[in-house]
């Protein structure tokens, strides 16, 4: 299990940011897909928008963005909202898989 | 080079195993291409997402070929395309002169859930990803659940004169707009089936096509792009992959998308291809919808004459191959109730994995 994974699972949502570059890693990776350098860890940054959301059974679905380059899908409280909404991350684990759970502000 | 000879089996739920399927396409390969034999094949190819291993070398000894290169490809549902690119570049390189691509999946495939993007969440099968295309295009451009309905109507009717399609059946456009809702965007029939199947291409550089064929059909361009493994990136309205791959073949093969005669796309969902249909330049962004219902309404088999994946089925591994084989038999002039007329320029377009990665091929009679 990934560090990334090992975070999340204990409901921290955590980022890989190059400690050379300073560019953020999405997906997580050991190092900076950008130049190679190595990355450190830190907490994401939870405000982010909505860019699209469907729903199933009821359920809603959709993809947010986060610090303007983490694009994750998650589950959404409330009526469905649009493209450009704030949001945050309410909850988030990893079970078999990553899961997210957003509201909107 | 030149598509030299060609096979696909039934489409199906049957529980065969990987091996037969690929055995099958390959006995009916060399079946219906005379002058080939088991020695003149120089590379082996094997496209599937099976988790069986060593499947181009075993399935070389089961048909009696001992060649120089064999290998499996896989790249989920454009595994077929990028192995057709592979054999391609191995007969221009000059190491070798016959190439045999095999593709098959069963209906059972682990291609189907995309469980290594982290980015998906808990959302894993495709009809996330495409509910979610499907909603951003609609708001972009208004597209109307009608217009997506006419894609499947168009492509089930099509696939009746397409003997290897599985479970071929007419819907009306009313059927398919009251099929099960399966997201809030998307229904039942908006999808293409999982189904157990197999196809073959033989590849053959120009100097030795002639003895295998007489009516070859020529790869004259071919375009690829990768933009991201994960859901991550991009413009949810456009697939910038099918966009760069599709400039690539255009200008490899030296024409402009208006010459396409006949296409074969991938539909894995209904808002595919639209969207496909837009980023390959046949019409403008926004404009497919009208496009598909004209081609509908005017019984138009330019797009998908075979059913695409939504009516023939789609088996991971030999989807691509099969795209290239109706293509192939459009301009060999041999696709009866299901012929183009006067079809000379044809184009494959295939992706995978939420359109990260897209193959065109562009061929000619």
């Amino acid at each position: 299990m990934s560090v990334f994974e090992s975070e999340l699972k204990k409901g921290r949502f955590v980022v890989c940011q190059c400690t050379n570059c300073g560019k953020i890693t999405w997906p997580p990776n050991d190092s900076c897909s950008s130049c190679f350098g190595n990355v450190s860890i830190r907490d994401v940054q939870n405000s982010g928008i909505i860019i699209e959301c469907s729903s199933k059974d009821g359920k809603k679905f959709c993809i947010g963005e986060f610090e303007g380059v983490i694009r994750i899908m998650g589950t959404v409280s409330g009526p469905i909202p649009n493209p450009g909404q704030k949001i945050r991350i309410d909850r988030c684990g990893f079970d078999k898989g990553p899961w997210f759970m957003f509201s909107v502000n | 080079m030149a598509v030299a000879g060609h096979s696909t089996t039934k489409f199906s739920t049957d529980d065969t195993k990987i091996e037969s399927l690929l055995f099958s396409a390959t006995k009916s390969l060399f079946k219906q291409t005379k002058n080939l034999s088991q020695k003149d094949v120089d590379v082996v190819l094997v496209s599937t997402n099976d988790n069986q291993k060593y499947l181009a070398p075993i399935i070389s000894e089961m048909a009696g070929i001992s060649p120089k290169i064999s290998h499996n490809i896989e790249s989920m549902c454009n595994s077929g395309t990028n192995a057709v690119v592979t054999a391609f570049s191995y007969i221009s390189s000059g190491l070798a002169d016959v190439a045999l691509v095999i593709g098959a999946e069963r209906f059972d495939s682990p291609g189907h859930v995309l469980d290594w993007d982290l980015s998906r969440g808990e959302f894993v099968h495709p009809v996330f990803w495409a509910s979610m295309f499907t909603k951003a295009h609609r708001r972009k451009f208004g597209t109307t659940e009608e217009q997506l309905a006419y894609v499947s109507a168009k492509n089930h009717r099509n696939a009746l004169d397409n003997p290897s399609a599985y479970d071929s059946k007419k819907y009306t456009v009313e059927e398919i707009m009251n099929s099960k809702k399966i997201t809030d965007d998307l229904r039942l029939l908006d999808c293409s089936r999982p189904c157990t199947g197999s196809s073959a291409v033989l590849l053959a550089s120009e100097k030795i096509v002639k003895k295998i064929t007489d009516s070859p059909v020529w790869i004259r361009g071919i375009g690829q792009k990768t933009t991201s493994a994960s859901f991550t990136r991009g413009d949810l309205t456009s697939i910038e992959s099918t966009r760069d791959a599709s400039s690539q073949a255009y200008h490899m093969a030296r024409i402009t998308p208006d010459q396409i005669d006949v296409a074969e796309v991938h539909d894995a969902f209904t808002i595919c291809e639209l969207m496909v249909l837009e980023d390959l330049g046949f019409v403008q962004k926004g404009q497919a919808g009208k496009y598909v219902i004209d081609m509908y309404n005017t019984a138009s088999k330019k797009i998908n004459p075979r059913g695409g994946l939504i009516g023939s089925g789609h088996p991971l591994g030999a989807t691509g191959i099969a795209q290239v084989v109706e293509i192939t038999t459009q301009l060999q002039a041999n696709a009866a109730g299901r012929q183009v007329d006067a079809a000379k320029l044809g184009l494959v377009q295939n992706m995978s994995a939420a359109a990260t990665s897209s193959t065109v091929l562009v061929l000619e009679a």
